[in-house]
């Protein structure tokens, strides 16, 4: 049966990806009215224009360029980025391992560390310390939303850097002085620690500390909210009443609920990841973090159209892998989701 | 066993003086009231009342589980002699299943919907009785048989949602007799389930727990479980006790004011079927005599099932006739389809098969438009009493709805205002004009939805068990309206209920459905005396009169109605019905005439006939 | 215990009565019980004025330079200081507005009328098969994609697609927060179109128009509304995440993501004000809106009313 899911709802993937594909193609290929003169600016000459159009096939038709885009796609070709004169591919493979140990790390900190401060504070009871906790998660949850990361980043900066100097330059993920590990997984903690590269793992961590913080803050607040509500009312759950009723232990108590929370925190875990991608985007440019993200935000300013295209494929493709995660984590928790 | 360790004359649970309140924002709300009651070694007590009385309060104060914000606000429980209340977090989870235990009711939520049954029995044996776990599994599958849940090997790797409801309610019974409890308290333990099942589960329970030797608490507001299954009852209103007796004199006569108010309430809306207690009513005029106001002609509808070839078989070729002024009940379980046919009737859905005349013009294939104009003479009055009422307007509003929407001779503004406050007189709910919904009782709104159905004058209201969400008291309430609108203004009815009695009071005929098909139709008093069904009598005999004395005809089913997905091919009672044969396995048998004005689907109604041990209560 | 909440909510003397003047003492009765609603709703109602009133009262022209005034600390003449290129942060805070909020309104309804139509519509015809059927099944797969975008990354493109303009922002914002709405409505209506009041609604003879009108599209109102006042809070952020990386709000409009850009260089060498405060102004508009969303939603769930 979960091969059976793990097939159907990976067909529905692709499916979503090449829509995808054909939306991101009308996005950033047809609506600029003419992308030859966006590269070269309008001071230059007719004929220039119209070679780059050629070279760009620009002049077949819409459904051709499409097809031979997706196809290229298919080869692993993203086309070639004007701005670094390199393969798309390469530019964004270079730079995701720094953009996937910032957001991982970041669902990783708020997941351990909201997740359970939400099971803890959800018994509710007339105590003050409840009362507390309910004013404390509404007051959290709402500024946390209402807070712009990058601006949360900058001022951070300015606390811990400008005025304490407890944190590193926000320039890149370590400082130019340390030798970084030799890349295996590209993710530096990970690398360093494996070579005993200490002084890179510090100086890796004090440049992860604030980015970290900031997207699991503002991101997080959301997970907080939904494992407090839902353990909170599974707790209160009539099979809840009936195992007490067996003499079942408040440990095992807590437990079913939270299994059976689990299904909807882990729908907004993979909606949150969707932000927090979002989120990196702005974060890194903040931290000059050398990612994707701030990748995108250079190729937007160059008008380098292959880049944008290829990023905004590249994160679709891990969302739509996210979303895909959670529906099979979902199957495996609950009996009650059909194979399809 | 429990039985012999508890000390003569000692109460197995003496509750004194017992208090709980609620603490909301509003300040604090009193749900129980100085409660005494004993529950003496080995008895069955039956607490009774309406919603809100408390009860239900009160058997989770005897758990320690009142819910917050409501707690117990003083008094004494002692179990066996031992004072409870006193007891430490680590004492109530040592008694709590294995001295006293639960029975819910709800049994679909209160099993933990991501554990399989089995496992979750496993948890509650090792909350008592650590051991390893194959012995467990043993232990396991041996409860699961012991209430007889079939294939009990297989159930135990079940998740609840795969089971039936009965079946989960016996994973309940059996979670509660795990450890063989002094005491059980059943929170209306066969309130989701069908009649025919109801009598099964209860059986079921009511001999193990004999067995056992457990003294037994059961709440409920069917005065049949109690008047059938108890020695005492208690009955219980505003967090009071209000009397305690034995079961037989209570019958015979309560003492108190509001327990024989109780009692009426049941007797007069037909609960009961002591002699003479029943007002017969008028079979009205035979059908044969007029045209008939509806008439419906081999009606089928299958609902397609999402992303499948399957199709769910609700109705499978129904036909009947009402007469002008007459009262035609629909009786059936839930999956029998009655609730469809009404619907279909009114057009809300439409059948894949079959005809259907009113006034003698056929409305199957009318369009929308062309069925408007019939529309304001037939209506509905709906189940859930709130839920079919519009919230965002106000009680007059929603009756005047179908006033506005009449196709010929629409009133007038004033004229709808005067018929609105004339309606609203007739349901004694003339205050209630500007209200809205939500500020109304359950008895309140659905006295307004039936208020609204015979807005217009029709000429046939569809009642769509129009009282089984209501209290006992609430539900005598409608029937009496519902007669008065009946004899007073003429109108002809199809109430769709599974309550036979409710239907007995109001009804002259009665179509008794099983599986989308009628099964029995006639005359209702012919059926309830000389029934040519099984099934019907099956249906009879479930039926729990608020009379110890009552004689109940000892005929049952075996298991649970089939899928409708997948029907019998012979006859659809087949594979539960006592009397089955070979020829029962190839075709359904047709609906023949039996007696003058009985008419049944099987082919063996003689043998039924001759198999009557003992008569059914007239 | 749930019968005797059951009980009292019918019976108990303290219940809120909604009847026909009900409305507007259900207002303030129920600000009274929820002090976040009244913050919620100062909020959005000071910025609401600032956005009518603010080139009145800005001490200064957002967009003129003053001579020999760069980037000067908060006084008592600049009260947020000045910026790089000598502009009174103070008046290009107030006057944002006129860019923040006229866009993320703006692009709230229409991403609202597009989304609760389509809603509709697809909630209605929904599972029924026909032209209504294909239409709605055909909405939702488009839907399904939709929503595999980061939603930033989606406004990105979109903005880098068009052109970086005020009305491409609001474009893009529309659009990427109509399928929220289409979600919203949609599952909305599914619930409501099975309830027993609409079935009674057609019982009386209304049709299908008048069903959708009267009897679903009240139900949906709320929900829609709540979810715009999130939504109002929302676009802000996203048009100033936008114009903080140069995808958005072009240069010297004053909009807050782009003085928080403009600061960014400056709070390195210790000059804060210029992008703190255009954040704070940004944060408390954003937290107002989400209060006042929070709050309607508690106030116009009947279930609440009692």
């Amino acid at each position: 049966m979960l091969r059976r899911l793990i097939v159907k709802r990976s067909l529905f993937a692709i499916v979503q990806l090449l829509g995808a594909s054909i939306i991101i193609f009308v996005i950033v290929r047809l609506l600029p009215s003419d992308p030859a003169t966006a590269i070269l600016g309008t001071s230059v000459q007719e004929e220039q224009v119209e070679a780059l159009r050629e070279r760009l096939g620009l002049n077949k038709s819409i459904p051709e360029q499409y097809w031979i885009w997706l196809q290229d796609v298919f080869h692993g070709d993203l086309g070639r980025s004007w701005f670094t004169s390199n393969n798309v591919v390469d530019d964004l493979g270079q730079r995701l391992p720094a953009t996937f140990e910032l957001i991982l790390l970041a669902l990783f900190v708020s997941i351990v560390i909201l997740i359970p401060l939400g099971v803890i504070t959800a018994r509710r009871s007339r105590s003050i310390y409840s009362k507390v906790a309910d004013k404390g998660v509404f007051s959290y949850g709402m500024l946390a939303g209402a807070t712009p990361d990058f601006w949360l980043g900058l001022v951070l900066l300015f606390l811990f850097w400008v005025q304490l100097d407890w944190v590193p330059a926000p320039l890149g993920r370590i400082s130019i002085s340390i030798t970084p590990p030799d890349t295996i997984t590209g993710f530096l903690i990970i690398d360093s620690t494996i070579q005993g590269n200490w002084a890179a793992l510090k100086s890796a961590l004090g440049h992860l500390v604030l980015p970290v913080f900031v997207l699991a803050f503002v991101y997080g607040a959301p997970l907080l909210k939904m494992t407090r509500n839902t353990v909170s009312r599974m707790l209160d759950a009539e099979f809840i009443d009936q195992g007490r009723a067996a003499g079942l232990s408040d440990r095992m108590l807590t437990r079913m609920a939270l299994k059976n929370s689990l299904p909807p925190v882990i729908t907004l875990a993979g909606v949150v990841f969707g932000f927090v991608v979002g989120g990196a985007v702005l974060v890194e440019t903040v931290f000059s973090w050398g990612g994707v993200g701030q990748y995108a935000v250079q190729s937007i300013a160059n008008a380098d159209f292959n880049a944008i295209q290829g990023f905004v494929l590249v994160a679709t493709g891990i969302s739509i892998f996210i979303y895909l995660a959670v529906d099979i984590l979902h199957y495996l928790i609950d009996p009650r989701v059909e194979a399809g | 066993m429990s039985g012999a360790m508890q000390s003569k004359g000692v109460p197995a649970l003496a509750i004194e003086d017992l208090s709980a309140s609620f603490f909301t924002y509003r300040g604090e709300v009193v749900a129980l009231a100085d409660v005494e009651l004993e529950l003496k070694q080995g008895e069955m007590l039956g607490i009774v009342g309406a919603t809100g009385s408390g009860k239900s309060v009160l058997a989770r104060a005897v758990m320690n589980q009142v819910r917050a914000p409501g707690r117990i606000t003083k008094g004494s429980i002692r179990l066996q002699g031992e004072e409870l209340l006193e007891f430490s977090d680590d004492q109530w989870r040592e008694t709590r299943g294995r001295r006293i235990a639960l029975i819910s009711s709800n049994p679909r939520h209160a099993l933990d919907p991501l554990t399989a049954v089995g496992v979750q029995l496993g948890r509650a044996i090792r909350a008592h009785d650590k051991q390893p776990d194959p012995k467990i599994r043993a232990q396991v599958i041996e409860a699961l048989e012991s209430v007889r849940i079939p294939d009990a090997k297989r159930r135990h790797d079940a998740y609840p949602h795969e089971l039936s409801v009965g079946m989960a309610q016996r994973v309940l019974i059996a979670m509660a007799l795990l450890h063989e409890p002094e005491v059980i308290i059943a929170d209306e333990p066969t309130a989701g389930l069908d009649v025919t099942v109801q009598r099964q589960v209860l059986d079921l329970m009511k001999s193990l727990l004999d067995e056992l030797g457990s003294s037994k608490m059961v709440v409920t507001r069917d005065l049949g479980i109690v008047a059938h299954y108890c020695d005492r009852i208690a009955v219980m209103k505003d967090g009071r006790v209000l009397e305690e007796t034995d079961v037989r004199s209570f019958f015979s006569g309560p003492s108190d004011f509001e327990s024989q108010h109780l009692l009426a309430r049941t007797l007069t809306s037909g609960f009961s079927a002591g002699a003479g207690q029943i007002v017969v009513r008028d079979p009205g005029q035979s059908p044969s005599d007029t045209e008939p106001l509806l008439s419906v002609r081999g009606l089928v509808k299958h609902f397609p099932i999402r992303g499948s070839r399957l199709t769910v078989k609700a109705v499978n070729g129904v036909s009947f006739d009402v007469a002008p002024g007459e009262a035609l009940g629909l009786v059936g379980e839930s999956g029998s389809g009655k609730t469809t046919v009404g619907r279909l009737i009114l057009r809300l859905i439409d059948p894949t098969e079959g005809r259907i005349s009113f006034e003698g013009a056929d409305i199957t294939t009318a369009s929308q438009r062309e069925f408007a104009k019939v529309r304001s003479r037939i209506q509905m009055v709906f189940q859930e009493p709130h839920a079919s009422l519009n919230p965002n307007m106000t009680v007059g509003r929603n009756i005047e709805e179908p006033l506005r929407l009449v196709r010929e001779g629409r009133l007038s503004k004033a004229d709808r205002t005067d018929r609105v406050r004339e309606l609203l007189q007739l349901v004694q709910l003339g205050e209630h004009a500007e209200s809205f919904p939500h500020n109304l009782s359950a008895g309140q709104a659905q006295r307004v939805g039936v208020a609204r159905a015979i807005a217009t004058n029709p000429r046939l209201v569809v009642l769509d068990e129009p009282t089984s969400l209501l209290d006992i008291s609430v539900r005598g309430e409608i029937l009496e309206l519902l007669n008065r609108i009946k004899d007073e203004i003429g109108m002809s009815y199809i109430f769709i209920s599974h309550d036979l009695t409710a239907v007995r009071s109001v009804c002259s005929r009665i179509a008794v459905m099983y599986l989308g098909r009628i099964i029995e139709l006639g005359d209702i008093e012919e059926l309830f005396e000389r029934q040519r069904h099984p099934y019907s009598r099956a249906l009879l005999a479930s039926v729990l009169y608020a009379d110890p004395d009552a004689r109940v005809p000892d005929f049952a089913l075996s298991g649970e109605i089939p899928s409708p997905v997948d029907l019998p091919s012979g006859c659809f009672l087949e594979s539960r019905c006592p009397l089955v044969r070979e020829q029962c396995t190839t075709a359904h048998p047709p609906l023949e005439q039996k007696s003058t004005g009985l008419e049944a689907a099987c082919y063996f109604s003689d043998e039924l006939m001759a198999l009557k041990k003992e008569e059914p209560p007239r | 215990m749930a019968e005797t909440a059951s009980a009292d909510a019918t019976s108990g003397p303290q219940r809120f009565r909604a009847g026909s003047r009900g409305g507007l003492d259900y207002f303030f009765y129920f600000l009274k019980n929820n002090p976040f609603a009244i913050l919620g709703l100062a909020i959005v109602v000071v910025v609401i004025l600032l956005t009518i009133i603010s080139p009145y009262i800005a001490p200064y022209d957002p967009q003129k330079t003053l001579p020999g005034k760069t980037l000067k600390p908060p006084s008592s003449e600049h009260w947020f200081g000045t910026d790089i290129n000598a502009l009174d942060v103070f008046s290009r805070t107030l006057t944002a507005t006129r860019t923040d909020i006229p866009v993320a309104v703006i692009a709230t309804a229409i991403a609202m009328f597009i989304g609760v139509s389509l809603g509709v519509v697809a909630g209605y015809f929904g599972n029924r098969g026909g032209p209504g059927g294909i239409a709605s099944e055909a909405t939702l797969r488009l839907m399904d994609i939709l929503q595999a975008f980061p939603v930033f990354i989606l406004a990105l493109a979109l903005v880098a697609g068009t052109g970086a303009s005020t009305i491409n922002v609001g474009i893009a914002i529309a659009f990427v927060n109509a399928p929220i709405f289409l979600r919203l409505i949609r599952g909305q209506v599914l619930g409501l179109r099975e309830m027993p009041y609409v079935e009674a609604a057609r019982c009386a003879g209304a049709s299908g128009k008048r069903v959708a009108f009267r009897n679903i599209l009240p139900g949906v109102i709320s929900p829609a509304l709540v979810q715009a006042s999130v939504t109002i809070g929302f676009a802000i952020l996203l048009i100033a995440g936008l114009s903080f990386v140069g995808a958005g709000v072009p240069q010297p409009t004053p909009e807050w993501g782009l003085m928080i850009a403009t600061g960014s260089r400056d709070i390195v060498t210790g000059q804060w004000w210029t992008s703190v405060f255009p954040g704070l102004a940004l944060a408390i508009t954003v937290f107002g809106f989400a209060l006042l969303g929070e709050a309607l939603g508690k106030a116009l769930d009947p279930l609440q009313r009692q």
